[in-house]
C-alpha cells in the first residue's frame, strides 16, 4: 500500500510546481493528479504531460489521474453531454498510459428526473460506454476506477450501488473502485459493509481520505477529521488498497492525517 | 391589464410526447402560454425532428397558444473553467435559440451554470468566463430576436442568486435581450421570495409559479406549500407585471388548482385596489 496525496493540495500551482511543493514537506509515494483547470488541463498537450512524466520518474513517485468530474455525466439524458464525458474519460486513459499512471478515477454518473424517466435506455447506453472504456483501459494497462459521490442523484453512492456496478463490470481485471470515505459518510453509510462484501473489498484499488462533506469542495468541516480517521482505520482491516490518497488543500490537515496513519517522512 | 397564464410541460405524463400533450391540455383548459422543457426526448434542441416542429407550430397556432422554451440545464455551465464544457454549454443554448426561432417562440429561460470548486476559488475569473459566454449568446439571441431569461436559482452550487443576476445585468449593460425568469420556489429555497422579487423586478419578464414548504424545492400547487402568494402577487401587480405566470407544477390537476387560487388572490387584490 502506497500513501499519496491529491494534487488538490496545491491547486493554485501547476502540477509541475506541485511536486516541488509536496516534496518540500513530505516523502510522497503517490500523486493523484486532480485534473481540473486552471490547475491541470486535460488538453494541455503532449509536451506538458511528458514534463509531468519526467518529474514523476525523477521523484520516484507513482500516479493516478482523477478525471474531470463536475458536470460530467456518462448517463445524461443529453447525448452531447454523454459524448463529452466519454471522450474526456477516454482521453484520461490515453494520458495515463503516456505518463505511466496506474489508474484513472471517474465519476459514474447522475440520474436526475429526466434520466429516471428513461432509465432503461440510459442504463443500457451507460453499460456500453463503460465496456468501451474498460476495453480501452485494458489496452493501455490502466485501472479504471469508479468513485462514489454523495448527492442523492449519484448512481454510485451507497453499498448496493457498489454491488450493482461490481456485478456489471467485474469481468474486467481493469475495473475497480476509488472509495471516497468522506462521500460515503456524507451519504449516511459506513465502511462496515465491506467486511461482508469480499468481492467489492477486493476491487477497492484506491481510497480517498479527506474532510467532509467532500475533498473536492472549497469548504470542509474540520470536526469530521476524527470520524474520518476512525473509518479509515476500520476500512484498512478489511481492505488492502494499492493507494491511500489524502485529499485536502490544507497542509495542516495533511500533516494530521499523515501522522495518525504513521506515515513517516514529514519534514 | 389582463393576466397571462401558462403551463410548463412538467405536467406531462408521457415524456415521449410531452410537448403535444401539454399544448393540448393548455388549449383545452384555456391557458395562453406553454413553456416547453427541452430536456425530454421529444424536444431536445439540435435533435428534434422537423415533423415534431411542424406539429408544435400547427397545434399552438390552432389553440392560439404562445410557446416559450426552457433550455436544458443539467450539466450546463456557462462559467466552466473547462473550455470543452463551456463550449458545449454555449452550443446547447445556441441550439435552443434556433429551436425557439423555428417554432415562433420569443423567449428562452435558461440557467447560468454552477459554481464548483475552481469557480469558488477564482470567483472573479469565473465571472469573466460567464460574461464572455453570455456575450456570445446575446449576439445569437439578437440575430434571432429571442429574449434570453436567466432564472434565479437557490441551490448551493447554482449561479443565479439575486445579487449575481444583477451583477450579470450590469456587466452586459442591461442588454435588452437579457431578462429574468423569476422562479418563486427557487427564491423560497434561500429566503423570502418577495424580497428577492423586489430586487429583481425591473428585469422580470416571466415567472415560474409553484409552491413548496420553506427552504424546499418542490413542484406543488399554489396553496399546498408555505409561500405567501398574497404579498407576492400584490408586488407583481404594483410593478405592472401581469405574466406570463407559468405554472411549473407536477400534474395537470395542480396546474388547474394553481390558476384557480392565483386568480382568486388576484381578483381580491384588484378589487381592494378599486375600493
Amino acid at each position: 500500500m502506497k500513501m499519496g496525496v491529491s494534487s488538490i493540495l496545491c491547486f493554485e500551482r501547476t502540477i509541475e510546481e506541485c511536486f516541488k511543493f509536496a516534496t518540500d514537506f513530505i516523502n510522497i509515494e503517490h500523486l493523484d493528479i486532480f485534473c481540473c483547470p486552471p490547475h491541470c488541463d486535460l488538453n494541455a498537450g503532449d509536451r506538458s504531460w511528458l514534463c509531468i512524466k519526467e518529474k514523476l520518474i525523477d521523484f520516484g513517485v507513482s500516479s493516478s489521474i482523477k478525471a474531470p468530474s463536475f458536470v460530467e455525466n456518462l448517463i445524461s439524458i443529453n447525448r452531447d453531454i454523454r459524448e463529452l464525458t466519454f471522450n474526456e474519460y477516454a482521453e484520461c486513459i490515453k494520458i495515463a498510459s503516456k505518463i505511466e499512471a496506474d489508474a484513472v478515477i471517474i465519476k459514474a454518473g447522475m440520474m436526475f428526473y429526466p434520466e429516471k424517466r428513461f432509465s432503461v435506455f440510459l442504463k443500457k447506453d451507460f453499460i456500453e460506454k463503460m465496456s468501451k472504456l474498460l476495453d480501452y483501459a485494458k489496452e493501455h494497462e490502466v485501472f479504471l476506477l469508479l468513485e462514489n459521490y454523495y448527492y442523492p442523484y449519484e448512481i454510485l453512492r451507497e453499498p448496493r450501488d457498489f454491488e450493482e456496478m461490481n456485478k456489471l463490470f467485474c469481468y474486467s481485471d481493469f475495473f475497480g473502485f476509488a472509495l471516497n470515505i468522506p462521500h460515503l459518510l456524507e451519504s449516511g453509510f459506513s465502511v462496515e459493509f465491506l467486511s461482508k462484501k469480499r468481492t467489492i473489498a477486493d476491487r477497492i484499488i484506491q481510497v480517498y481520505v479527506g474532510l467532509r462533506p467532500s475533498p473536492w469542495e472549497l469548504h470542509n468541516n474540520p470536526k469530521s477529521e476524527v470520524e474520518i480517521l476512525t473509518e479509515t482505520k476500520k476500512l484498512l482491516k478489511y481492505v488492502s488498497p494499492r493507494f491511500v490518497v489524502i485529499a485536502t488543500r490544507s497542509l495542516n490537515v495533511l500533516k494530521k492525517f499523515a501522522e495518525k496513519f504513521g506515515w513517516s517522512g514529514f519534514r | 391589464m389582463r393576466a397571462l397564464f401558462g403551463v410548463s410541460s412538467s405536467i406531462a405524463k408521457n415524456v415521449n410526447n410531452a410537448s403535444i400533450e401539454t399544448i393540448q391540455f393548455a388549449g383545452r383548459n384555456h391557458f395562453e402560454v406553454v413553456e416547453l422543457f427541452c430536456e425530454v426526448p421529444d424536444v431536445i434542441p439540435g435533435y428534434i425532428n422537423e415533423e415534431k416542429i411542424t406539429k408544435i407550430k400547427q397545434l399552438s397556432h390552432n389553440y392560439n397558444i404562445r410557446i416559450q422554451l426552457h433550455a436544458p440545464f443539467h450539466s450546463i455551465n456557462l462559467a466552466s473553467f473547462n473550455e470543452k464544457v463551456r463550449k458545449l454549454s454555449i452550443k446547447i443554448l445556441y441550439d435552443t435559440i434556433k429551436l425557439a426561432h423555428s417554432i415562433d417562440a420569443k423567449l428562452v429561460t435558461f440557467h447560468l451554470g454552477l459554481c464548483f470548486f475552481p469557480c469558488q476559488l477564482y470567483r472573479e475569473r469565473a465571472n469573466e468566463i460567464l460574461i464572455d459566454s453570455l456575450n456570445n449568446l446575446l449576439e445569437i439571441a439578437e440575430e434571432y430576436d429571442i429574449i434570453l431569461a436567466m432564472e434565479n436559482r437557490g441551490g448551493k452550487l447554482d449561479i443565479g442568486k439575486p445579487e449575481e443576476l444583477l451583477e450579470v445585468l450590469r456587466a452586459v449593460n442591461a442588454n435588452k435581450y437579457l431578462r429574468i425568469t423569476f422562479d418563486v420556489v427557487q427564491a423560497n429555497v434561500i429566503g423570502d421570495p418577495l424580497e428577492q422579487y423586489n430586487l429583481l423586478k425591473d428585469y422580470v419578464i416571466n415567472a415560474h409559479i409553484r409552491d413548496a414548504p420553506k427552504g424546499r424545492d418542490m413542484l406543488l400547487a399554489v396553496g399546498e406549500g408555505e409561500i405567501d402568494f398574497h404579498s407576492l402577487i400584490r408586488a407583481f401587480i404594483q410593478n405592472n407585471f401581469f405574466g406570463p405566470y407559468i405554472f411549473e407544477v407536477s400534474t395537470k390537476d395542480r396546474a388547474i388548482i394553481s390558476r384557480g387560487v392565483f386568480e382568486e388572490i388576484l381578483e381580491e387584490i384588484i378589487s381592494q385596489k378599486k375600493i
